[in-house]
């Protein structure tokens, strides 16, 4: 049994301003409006930027584990986590691939790197997961660090 | 397969003396390819070949490209065949 994480983007969602000022907007101008929506458009980009961080970090913290990284052609991979990048590209050494006999294609291959873009799980030992830690790391990046 | 020559950010990827090795059940074939340029978008994984390990399976037969296409042809109207009769019977769930 393995805690699976999702490695699509977490898309938090903005706590809704009350826009009490709504009577108000009327008599503003359009040109604060557009400002205050550029604001916003940085804010959202600036939450995203940092929504990569964190499980980028978490994965940088699992280097050296034995991991097992499911693909999203269901294609599954087992090996050890040799480093990972900003865009959670993965390279596993030692690589195996978990049903051998249906996928005969890479018997001989031993290290690879794997695009982030296509992975589905990342299948870790349950004991090398602080569930608390991480929970409570990606609750703070969801309300705005 | 090939040698890889280079590559960037977006994992697109030179790729020299390149080969697509096209398997169906048990059946496989080389088909040679050249030079080729791929780009990032379709890469799924890079792997390293070792050189002292077995590439297949023992039991493998290699085919030539006309037996391996008309191969692959059967195993993906097979697969249709399996999604619209799996369609018919979900539709008929839905009664």
């Amino acid at each position: 049994l393995g805690y699976k994480l999702l490695s699509r983007e977490v898309f938090s969602l903005q706590p809704s301003l009350l826009n009490l000022r709504a009577e108000e907007g009327r008599n503003q101008s359009a040109e604060t409006e557009r400002e205050r929506e550029r604001e916003r458009e940085r804010e959202r980009e600036r939450e995203r930027e940092r929504e990569t961080m964190l499980f980028f970090s978490y994965f940088k913290d699992l280097v050296g584990q034995e991991v097992t990284v499911e693909l999203k052609n269901d294609l599954a991979i087992r090996g050890t986590l040799h480093s990972v990048d900003q865009y959670l590209n993965i390279k596993l050494e030692n690589t195996r691939v978990v049903d051998q006999d249906k996928y005969p294609h890479m018997l001989s291959v031993r290290n690879c790197f794997i695009r982030g873009s296509v992975v589905r799980y990342v299948q870790l030992p349950p004991d090398g997961v602080d569930v608390d830690l991480l929970h409570d790391a990606a609750r703070r990046e969801a309300r705005g660090g | 397969m090939g040698t890889l020559r280079s590559f960037d950010q977006f994992a697109n990827a030179v790729l020299e003396g390149a080969c697509e090795r096209v398997i169906v059940g048990e059946q496989y074939c080389d088909i040679p390819l050249g030079l080729y340029v791929i780009r990032g978008e379709n890469v799924v994984l890079i792997g390293e070949m070792d050189t002292e390990r077995e590439e297949l399976p023992p039991h493998m037969i290699r085919v030539s490209e006309t037996e391996i296409k008309r191969a692959q042809k059967v195993e993906r109207e097979a697969g249709e065949l399996r999604g619209t009769m799996r369609k018919r019977m979900e539709f008929l769930d839905f009664d």
